[in-house]
């Protein structure tokens, strides 16, 4: 008598019991995993971003501190804009482009963006007398002749992969004119 | 009956899954790492290249302050630390972030301190010679460098005309403050008696009469009538009296407009000084007693100054300076003004004298020099040098009155008194002041002229201050 052997995947089969129980387990595996990468792959975009806006933000900043400070003088100014008098006479300008979010300075006719996707930025500028009390300084009324002190802020903000949410940094800084 | 058995091949789905897994796993933790340090260098990269100013600048400090203690002197700067190579001295000070390598260099008219500040650079602990050299300690540190260089000017406390702590008050008829300067031939003329200074000259009067207030409150200067050839300042906040036929700013100005009030860009509401308190003088060698009753030329003075320090109750009668002579008065300086009584100081042409008010009340009077070719004017000090004679009040003195005078030549500093030059009568008395004031408040009666003698701004204690400053 020849008797067939038996294979085994030929036996193999899942009841009704098994797959009720298999399906949802594996579908939440899945999700699990897909969360997991979405969540991930979120985080590190904002993480991206945010290092990318940093990094912007100092360099934009330690560029206009170590600037500003050799300047002779502020001649010009209004709340987007600063134009100084440089240490060799010539003009430096700093300029904020609400259309198209961007902080420039400007010196021999060449200019360099220092920012992008700048949503905010304002100028504000104060003569050299501390106020009483405080370590601010007095308002130069808007007299760029009188200023010894320049404060800058903005805020920046770049726009998130699978998200309308933005990732946003802010800075502000004074800066004094030590020639001043 | 032989039933064959089939074996099982074994699979490695499960396996591949988990490495492939593990590897995407890996791949974004390392990416995570590799951006997280990226931005932690960068960061720590700029605060080193910020910290490295503030070294630098801690380099120009201590050069300032260096240079302001022991400047006056210029051999004296290789002290304290600093090593000295011909005209330039240097100072290399370490902190625990790092270190900065000073130098001064003194030029005849200003000095200039140069500064670098290092701080190791985050992550560059770097070997000389490989990894086996570093461990056994041949290493070298990379440093982030800023350089700073000023260039420093000397300044006197008497670089203004009038300057107050809380007003100035010029409202009389005919008030004038203008300048000149007595050691320049085109801004004085010398008398022709022998000294080496100028005298005042209107018709070479300059414009740098600046006067200003430090305090910020409405009219701190009034100058309603007055006519100022200068600069007029106040504390923020503070403004300057106009309401009259007042005039500030330039000679041209001043002449075309007697009566168009200020030149645009000649106030501003941002003056920033100090007039700290005076102190006695120290070391002082009292003991010596001045000369009593002494007829000279004619002359019979009550009290007679050579050279040398002294210490007296009251200063008053008939008084001369014959040497360079240093007076610390504690009880009252007072002069009658009666003219039959002759009182009042009078300054030989070599003499020099400091008087410390350190009393409440300070009254001076002019009188006629015996000894000097404007013998027919009241004055104190009349022609002579104003840096010759200097009265200091300290904080004691809180009143200080100038009256029945032509001429005062000399400075006046008490920062604690309210000074007023009276003028009486113009039938009688002319009022010119020469020379510089500084006060609590300083009040020019009607008539009062002041002319402010520039030179002072050349003579007596001076101080570096930072007139250009430059990253290299």
């Amino acid at each position: 008598m020849f008797i067939k052997p038996i294979r085994a995947h030929a036996t193999a089969g899942v009841t009704l019991v098994e797959l009720m129980f298999a399906i949802p387990i594996g579908m939440i595996a899945m999700v699990a995993v897909l969360s997991f990468a979405s969540y991930t792959g979120r985080s590190f975009a904002a993480l991206l971003n945010y290092a990318d806006l940093e990094q912007t933000s100092r360099n934009a900043l330690d560029t206009m501190t170590s600037k500003i400070r050799g300047t002779s003088a502020l001649t010009g100014f209004t709340t987007n804009s600063l134009t100084f008098k440089d240490a060799d006479g010539k003009s430096l300008a700093f300029t904020y482009d609400t259309a198209k979010k961007t902080l420039v300075w400007t010196k021999d006719s060449v200019s360099t963006t220092l920012l992008t996707g700048c949503d905010q930025l304002d100028f504000d500028i104060y003569q050299r007398c501390s106020t009483n009390g405080t370590f601010d300084q007095y308002p130069t009324s808007l007299q760029a002749s009188n200023t010894k002190v320049v404060q800058v802020s903005w805020l920046c903000s770049r726009p998130m992969i699978f998200s309308r949410l933005n990732t946003q940094t802010a800075q502000s800084s004074k800066i004094v004119l030590r020639n001043q | 009956m032989k039933i064959p058995l089939l074996t099982r091949k074994p699979a490695g789905n499960v396996l591949m899954v988990a490495l492939f897994v593990m590897a995407a796993m890996g791949i974004i933790l390392a990416s995570y790492l590799t951006m997280i340090r990226g931005q932690q260098l960068n960061t720590s990269r700029s605060e080193a290249w910020n910290r490295s100013l503030a070294i630098a600048e801690n380099g120009i400090e201590e050069g300032l302050a260096h240079l302001n203690l022991n400047g006056s002197v210029s051999n004296v700067l290789g002290t304290q630390g600093w090593t000295a190579a011909g005209n330039k001295y240097t100072l290399h000070r370490d902190f625990s972030e790092g270190y900065f390598e000073a130098s001064i260099t003194v030029g005849l008219t200003n000095a200039v301190i140069s500064s670098i500040g290092y701080v190791p650079a985050p992550g560059a602990l770097t070997s000389a010679a490989g990894a086996m050299m570093a461990a056994a300690g041949n290493t070298a540190t990379k440093y982030i460098t800023r350089t700073i260089e000023v260039t420093c000017e000397r300044i006197t406390p008497f670089s203004k005309a009038i300057a107050a702590k809380d007003s100035i008050d010029l409202n009389g008829k005919n008030v004038v403050v203008d300048s000149y300067d007595s050691y320049n031939s085109g801004s004085s003329t010398n008398d022709g008696s022998g000294v080496a200074w100028g005298q005042y000259n209107a018709a070479k009067r300059r414009d740098n009469g600046d006067i200003a207030v430090i305090a910020g409150f409405k009219d701190d200067i009034s100058i309603s009538k007055a006519e100022v050839r200068g600069h007029a300042a106040t504390g923020p906040g503070g403004s300057v009296d106009l309401s009259g036929k007042g005039v500030i700013g330039d000679n041209a100005w001043c002449d075309s407009n007697s009566s168009k009030g200020a030149k645009p860009g000649w106030t501003s509401s941002d003056a920033n000084f100090t007039l700290p308190s005076v102190t006695l003088p120290f070391p002082f060698n009292s003991g010596v007693n001045p000369l009593g009753k002494t007829t000279i030329g004619g002359e019979t003075y009550d009290y007679v100054f050579d050279t040398g320090d002294y210490a007296v109750g009251n200063l008053k009668g008939n008084v001369l300076i014959r040497g360079k002579a240093r007076i610390i008065v504690s009880g009252k300086i007072d002069f009658d003004d009666d003219p039959k009584k002759a009182e009042g100081i009078e300054l030989d042409d070599t003499a020099r004298v400091e008087i410390y008010a350190d009393c409440k009340d300070v009254t001076m009077t002019g009188k006629k020099h015996s000894k000097k070719t404007t013998s027919n004017i009241l004055g104190i000090n009349p022609g002579g040098n104003t840096t010759n004679l200097t009265l200091y009040g300290t904080d004691k003195c809180t009143k200080i009155e100038l009256k029945s005078l032509d001429i005062f030549a000399g400075i006046i500093y008490a920062p604690n008194a309210a000074i007023t030059l009276k003028t009486g009568s113009a039938k009688y008395y002319h009022a010119n002041f020469h020379g510089a004031v500084s006060g609590k408040s300083v009040k020019l009666e009607k008539n009062a002229s002041f002319h402010y003698d520039e030179n002072i701004a050349n003579c007596g204690p001076s101080t570096y201050v930072i007139a250009s400053w430059t990253e290299k």
